[in-house]
Protein backbone atom coordinates (compact mmCIF):
# COMPACT_ATOMS: atom_id res chain seq x y z
CA UNK A 1 0.00 0.00 0.00
CA UNK A 2 1.30 3.39 -0.89
CA UNK A 3 1.06 6.67 0.94
CA UNK A 4 -0.76 7.97 -2.09
CA UNK A 5 -3.47 5.36 -1.57
CA UNK A 6 -3.80 6.33 2.06
CA UNK A 7 -3.93 9.99 1.12
CA UNK A 8 -6.54 9.32 -1.57
CA UNK A 9 -8.69 7.54 0.94
CA UNK A 10 -10.36 5.57 -1.82
CA UNK A 11 -11.08 1.96 -1.07
CA UNK A 12 -8.68 -0.43 -2.75
CA UNK A 13 -10.71 -2.63 -4.97
CA UNK A 14 -8.97 -5.79 -6.06
CA UNK A 15 -10.31 -8.41 -8.39
CA UNK A 16 -8.96 -11.85 -9.12
CA UNK A 17 -9.90 -13.27 -12.47
CA UNK A 18 -9.53 -16.71 -13.81
CA UNK A 19 -9.64 -18.09 -17.32
CA UNK A 20 -8.87 -21.46 -18.72
CA UNK A 21 -8.79 -23.37 -21.93
CA UNK A 22 -12.28 -24.53 -21.31
CA UNK A 23 -13.67 -21.05 -21.51
CA UNK A 24 -14.65 -20.91 -17.96
CA UNK A 25 -13.94 -17.67 -16.27
CA UNK A 26 -14.51 -16.28 -12.93
CA UNK A 27 -13.79 -13.21 -10.87
CA UNK A 28 -13.68 -12.40 -7.25
CA UNK A 29 -13.37 -8.94 -5.91
CA UNK A 30 -12.36 -7.73 -2.53
CA UNK A 31 -12.52 -4.22 -1.27
CA UNK A 32 -10.21 -2.85 1.34
CA UNK A 33 -11.35 0.32 2.93
CA UNK A 34 -8.84 3.02 3.76
CA UNK A 35 -8.79 4.30 7.28
CA UNK A 36 -7.51 7.83 7.25
CA UNK A 37 -6.38 9.10 10.61
CA UNK A 38 -4.98 12.56 10.06
CA UNK A 39 -3.43 14.02 13.18
CA UNK A 40 -0.88 16.58 14.11
CA UNK A 41 0.74 18.24 17.03
CA UNK A 42 1.70 21.87 17.28
CA UNK A 43 4.09 23.15 19.91
CA UNK A 44 4.93 26.80 20.33
CA UNK A 45 7.84 27.98 22.39
CA UNK A 46 9.64 31.27 22.84
CA UNK A 47 12.88 32.85 23.87
CA UNK A 48 13.54 36.41 24.85
CA UNK A 49 16.54 38.43 25.89
CA UNK A 50 15.68 40.69 28.81
CA UNK A 51 17.89 43.60 29.82
CA UNK A 52 18.09 42.24 33.34
CA UNK A 53 19.44 38.67 33.43
CA UNK A 54 17.21 38.08 36.44
CA UNK A 55 14.13 38.50 34.23
CA UNK A 56 14.56 35.20 32.43
CA UNK A 57 11.72 34.44 30.01
CA UNK A 58 10.14 37.82 30.69
CA UNK A 59 9.85 41.01 28.72
CA UNK A 60 11.37 43.97 30.50
CA UNK A 61 11.89 46.58 27.83
CA UNK A 62 10.23 47.96 24.76
CA UNK A 63 11.83 48.19 21.36
CA UNK A 64 14.74 50.59 21.26
CA UNK B 1 11.86 41.11 21.41
CA UNK B 2 10.25 37.71 21.73
CA UNK B 3 11.38 34.96 19.39
CA UNK B 4 8.68 32.40 18.72
CA UNK B 5 9.21 28.90 17.43
CA UNK B 6 6.37 26.69 16.24
CA UNK B 7 6.85 23.01 15.49
CA UNK B 8 4.09 21.18 13.62
CA UNK B 9 4.32 17.40 13.37
CA UNK B 10 2.20 15.07 11.29
CA UNK B 11 1.37 12.30 13.74
CA UNK B 12 -1.30 10.71 11.58
CA UNK B 13 -1.14 8.25 8.71
CA UNK B 14 -2.07 10.70 5.99
CA UNK B 15 -0.18 13.42 4.22
CA UNK B 16 -1.41 16.78 5.44
CA UNK B 17 -2.08 19.40 2.78
CA UNK B 18 -3.21 22.99 2.77
CA UNK B 19 -1.42 23.52 6.05
CA UNK B 20 -1.79 27.05 7.40
CA UNK B 21 -0.19 28.17 10.65
CA UNK B 22 -1.26 31.53 12.07
CA UNK B 23 -0.23 33.69 15.00
CA UNK B 24 -2.85 35.26 17.27
CA UNK B 25 -1.00 38.58 17.37
CA UNK B 26 -0.48 38.74 13.64
CA UNK B 27 3.24 38.09 13.89
CA UNK B 28 4.61 36.69 10.65
CA UNK B 29 5.57 33.03 10.92
CA UNK B 30 8.02 31.93 8.28
CA UNK B 31 9.53 28.60 7.33
CA UNK B 32 6.36 26.59 6.97
CA UNK B 33 5.15 24.44 4.10
CA UNK B 34 1.64 23.69 2.88
CA UNK B 35 2.29 19.95 2.83
CA UNK B 36 3.55 17.73 5.59
CA UNK B 37 4.40 14.08 5.09
CA UNK B 38 3.52 11.43 7.62
CA UNK B 39 5.95 11.56 10.50
CA UNK B 40 7.53 14.79 9.33
CA UNK B 41 7.82 18.05 11.20
CA UNK B 42 8.16 21.63 10.13
CA UNK B 43 9.46 24.52 12.15
CA UNK B 44 8.22 28.06 11.80
CA UNK B 45 9.69 31.10 13.47
CA UNK B 46 8.37 34.56 14.21
CA UNK B 47 9.25 37.65 16.15
CA UNK B 48 7.19 39.89 18.34
CA UNK B 49 8.65 43.26 19.22
CA UNK B 50 7.50 44.30 22.66
CA UNK B 51 5.94 47.75 22.72
CA UNK B 52 6.13 50.32 25.47
CA UNK B 53 2.36 50.06 25.76
CA UNK B 54 2.73 46.37 26.59
CA UNK B 55 5.36 47.11 29.22
CA UNK B 56 3.17 49.87 30.66
CA UNK B 57 0.11 47.63 30.74
CA UNK B 58 2.04 44.96 32.58
CA UNK B 59 -0.25 42.29 31.22
CA UNK B 60 1.37 39.04 30.22
CA UNK B 61 1.72 38.62 26.48
CA UNK B 62 -0.35 35.59 25.53
CA UNK B 63 0.37 34.26 22.08
CA UNK B 64 -1.29 31.36 20.33
CA UNK B 65 -0.27 29.52 17.19
CA UNK B 66 -3.06 27.78 15.29
CA UNK B 67 -2.86 25.28 12.49
CA UNK B 68 -5.47 24.17 9.99
CA UNK B 69 -5.32 21.90 6.97
CA UNK B 70 -7.39 20.37 4.22
CA UNK B 71 -7.84 17.20 6.25
CA UNK B 72 -9.81 19.03 8.90
CA UNK B 73 -7.27 18.54 11.64
CA UNK B 74 -6.57 21.59 13.73
CA UNK B 75 -4.38 22.42 16.67
CA UNK B 76 -3.32 25.28 18.86
CA UNK B 77 -0.42 25.99 21.16
CA UNK B 78 -0.15 28.95 23.50
CA UNK B 79 2.80 30.52 25.26
CA UNK B 80 2.76 33.29 27.84
CA UNK B 81 5.51 35.83 28.38
CA UNK B 82 5.37 37.73 31.64
CA UNK B 83 6.09 41.44 31.80
CA UNK B 84 8.60 42.70 34.33
CA UNK B 85 7.80 46.27 35.30
CA UNK B 86 10.61 48.17 36.96
CA UNK B 87 9.47 51.76 37.49
CA UNK B 88 12.25 54.03 38.70
CA UNK B 89 13.20 57.70 38.66
CA UNK B 90 15.79 60.14 39.83
CA UNK B 91 15.19 63.68 40.99
CA UNK B 92 17.97 66.24 41.26
CA UNK B 93 17.45 69.74 42.59
CA UNK B 94 19.96 72.50 42.12
CA UNK B 95 19.93 76.22 42.68
CA UNK B 96 21.64 79.41 41.72
CA UNK B 97 21.55 82.73 43.50
CA UNK B 98 23.28 86.07 43.32
CA UNK B 99 24.45 87.31 46.70
CA UNK B 100 25.43 90.91 47.26
CA UNK B 101 28.85 89.91 48.44
CA UNK B 102 30.72 87.86 45.85
CA UNK B 103 32.37 86.04 48.69
CA UNK B 104 29.00 84.60 49.64
CA UNK B 105 28.84 82.28 46.69
CA UNK B 106 25.81 79.99 46.84
CA UNK B 107 24.57 81.75 49.93
CA UNK B 108 21.76 84.16 50.64
CA UNK B 109 23.02 87.41 52.10
CA UNK B 110 20.22 89.88 51.63
CA UNK B 111 16.48 90.08 51.77
CA UNK B 112 14.85 90.15 48.39
CA UNK B 113 17.54 87.91 47.00
CA UNK B 114 16.15 85.41 44.55
CA UNK B 115 17.07 81.76 44.68
CA UNK B 116 16.46 80.02 41.38
CA UNK B 117 15.64 76.38 41.77
CA UNK B 118 15.92 73.79 39.02
CA UNK B 119 14.53 70.30 39.40
CA UNK B 120 15.32 67.56 36.91
CA UNK B 121 13.25 64.41 37.07
CA UNK B 122 14.39 61.46 34.94
CA UNK B 123 12.55 58.25 34.25
CA UNK B 124 15.24 55.61 34.76
CA UNK B 125 12.88 52.64 34.79
CA UNK B 126 11.29 50.62 32.00
CA UNK B 127 7.76 51.90 32.43
CA UNK B 128 6.11 55.18 31.48
CA UNK B 129 5.55 57.24 34.61
CA UNK B 130 2.15 58.86 34.96
CA UNK B 131 0.51 61.10 37.54
CA UNK B 132 3.84 62.74 38.19
CA UNK B 133 3.68 65.45 40.83
CA UNK B 134 6.73 67.45 41.89
CA UNK B 135 6.37 69.60 44.97
CA UNK B 136 8.51 72.10 46.79
CA UNK B 137 8.87 71.91 50.55
CA UNK B 138 8.50 75.69 50.87
CA UNK B 139 5.47 75.91 48.65
CA UNK B 140 7.40 77.60 45.85
CA UNK B 141 5.70 77.09 42.54
CA UNK B 142 7.58 74.72 40.27
CA UNK B 143 6.66 75.14 36.64
CA UNK B 144 7.53 73.25 33.50
CA UNK B 145 6.63 69.77 34.60
CA UNK B 146 4.40 67.21 32.99
CA UNK B 147 2.25 64.51 34.52
CA UNK B 148 3.71 61.88 32.21
CA UNK B 149 7.32 60.94 31.65
CA UNK B 150 8.46 58.46 29.04
CA UNK B 151 11.13 55.89 29.68
CA UNK B 152 14.55 57.52 29.55
CA UNK B 153 13.11 61.00 29.36
CA UNK B 154 13.74 63.90 31.68
CA UNK B 155 11.73 66.94 32.56
CA UNK B 156 13.00 70.15 34.06
CA UNK B 157 11.00 72.29 36.44
CA UNK B 158 12.00 75.67 37.72
CA UNK B 159 10.96 77.77 40.62
CA UNK B 160 12.08 80.79 42.57
CA UNK B 161 12.24 81.68 46.19
CA UNK B 162 12.65 85.24 47.37
CA UNK B 163 14.60 85.50 50.56
CA UNK B 164 12.81 87.36 53.32
CA UNK B 165 14.44 89.49 55.96
CA UNK B 166 13.51 86.97 58.62
CA UNK B 167 15.34 84.28 56.73
CA UNK B 168 18.38 86.32 55.71
CA UNK B 169 19.20 87.69 59.13
CA UNK B 170 21.79 85.45 60.68
CA UNK B 171 21.11 84.23 64.18
CA UNK B 172 22.95 86.35 66.74
CA UNK B 173 23.79 85.49 70.25
CA UNK B 174 22.39 87.84 72.76
CA UNK B 175 23.72 88.56 76.19
CA UNK B 176 20.28 89.48 77.37
CA UNK B 177 17.84 86.92 78.51
CA UNK B 178 14.73 86.56 76.49
CA UNK B 179 11.76 88.35 77.99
Amino acid sequence: MTQAEIDAGTAIVNTASVTDNQGVTGTSTVTTLIDQDPALTIVKSFTTTPSDPADTNQADHAAR
Amino acid sequence: MINYTVVVTNTGNETLTGLVVTDSQGNILSGGSATLAVGASETLTGIHTVTQAEIDAGTAIVNTASVTDNQGVTGTSTVTTLIDQDPALTIVKTFTTTPSDPADTNQADHAGQVINYTVVVTNTGNETLTGLVVTDSQGNILSGGSATLAVGASETLTGIHTVTQARSTPARRSSTRPR
